[in-house]
């Protein structure tokens, strides 16, 4: 678990100075957010060549999944009390959007261990391809510059989400109960 | 949208606060089986709080034409979704069941009425 913080530290620090690279150059935000993409689709797959063993048992690790969730309180947190402070906007930068990326991955990799899907694991596979549908539609909006463009694909993840906490935490223990009875 | 908002996310405290109370009387001894509750009403918690995140995401998008919460309440709501995304991920650990995900479940609701009530 330490070494996981420490590597998701780094993580943060990696693109903090990217971002601050990339605004040194002077590239617009669609620019920068190009180039974000474009790294981070470069980093990922460099990944998944030299060591996908690795990199598949630490993206589905639960421990790493609670890591990335602490990471994610405490820049939420401190994003909530900068913008008290009258500094808003620290949440919408991209090392965030890359911890969202990551947890992302994380899911995505969960929901591919997770086959053959049946009926019984819709609900897992749902709520864990949410968060995915959330971050896609909401950097639509940004790439193409009217905000309110991937509003579908965010509405559908919303959807996803709680459908399937419905369906995994109630209808199918409701079903599973109504098979056991004699 | 925001009533419905605001609803959501009561009803998601008042889950996650029957959850920290069936918590805290497993880890203060009171009772065999205490523990057992503290997992569906989390569940309950943590559905409510998304519904709270997904009406505030709708209401951004109406106001502002943004998805990114701009409110205070939409960005503490998500806070405290994320705990609740946490705590349940702990519970799923097999070394930290028991005591140690019940002792994290308690200070995930303190922190998340915390961040809701008192730093919003």
């Amino acid at each position: 678990m330490p070494r996981q913080a420490l590597a998701l530290a780094g993580w943060v620090l990696l693109w903090l100075g990217l971002e601050a690279a990339l605004g040194g150059l002077g590239l617009g935000p669609r620019r920068q957010l190009a180039a974000w993409l474009a790294a981070l689709a470069a980093m990922g797959g460099a990944a998944a060549l030299a060591a996908p063993g690795w990199l598949f048992r630490l993206l589905t690790s639960v421990r790493f999944a609670v890591t990335q969730g602490a990471f994610l309180i405490a820049a939420a947190l401190l994003g909530g009390l900068a913008a008290g402070a009258g500094r808003p906007g620290l949440c919408q930068g991209l090392w965030f959007c890359s911890l969202l990326a990551l947890l992302s991955a994380s899911m995505l990799a969960v929901t591919w261990k997770r086959r053959p899907y049946t009926l019984a694991r819709l609900g897992f596979l749902l709520v864990h391809v949410a968060p995915t549908l959330v971050l896609l539609g909401a950097l639509w909006g940004r790439c193409s510059g009217t905000p309110g463009r991937g509003s579908w694909l965010v509405g559908g993840g919303f959807a996803c989400l709680l459908i399937g906490c419905a369906w995994m935490f109630y209808l199918k223990p409701a079903l599973k109960r109504r098979e056991a009875k004699p | 949208m925001m009533a419905a908002q605001a609803a959501f996310q009561i009803a998601g405290f008042a889950c996650l606060t029957v959850a920290s109370a069936w918590g805290a009387a497993a880890l203060l001894g009171a009772g065999q089986g205490r523990g057992a509750r503290v997992l569906p009403w989390t569940r309950a918690g943590f559905l409510f709080l998304g519904g709270a995140l997904a009406a505030g995401a709708l209401e951004s998008w109406r106001a502002w034409g943004q998805l990114w919460p701009r409110s205070p309440r939409d960005h503490w709501g998500l806070v405290a979704w994320l705990i609740v995304f946490a705590v349940l991920h702990v519970h799923r650990i097999k070394a930290w069941q028991g005591r140690p995900a019940l002792r994290a479940g308690l200070a995930g609701w303190a922190l998340a009425l915390a961040a809701c009530f008192l730093l919003r």
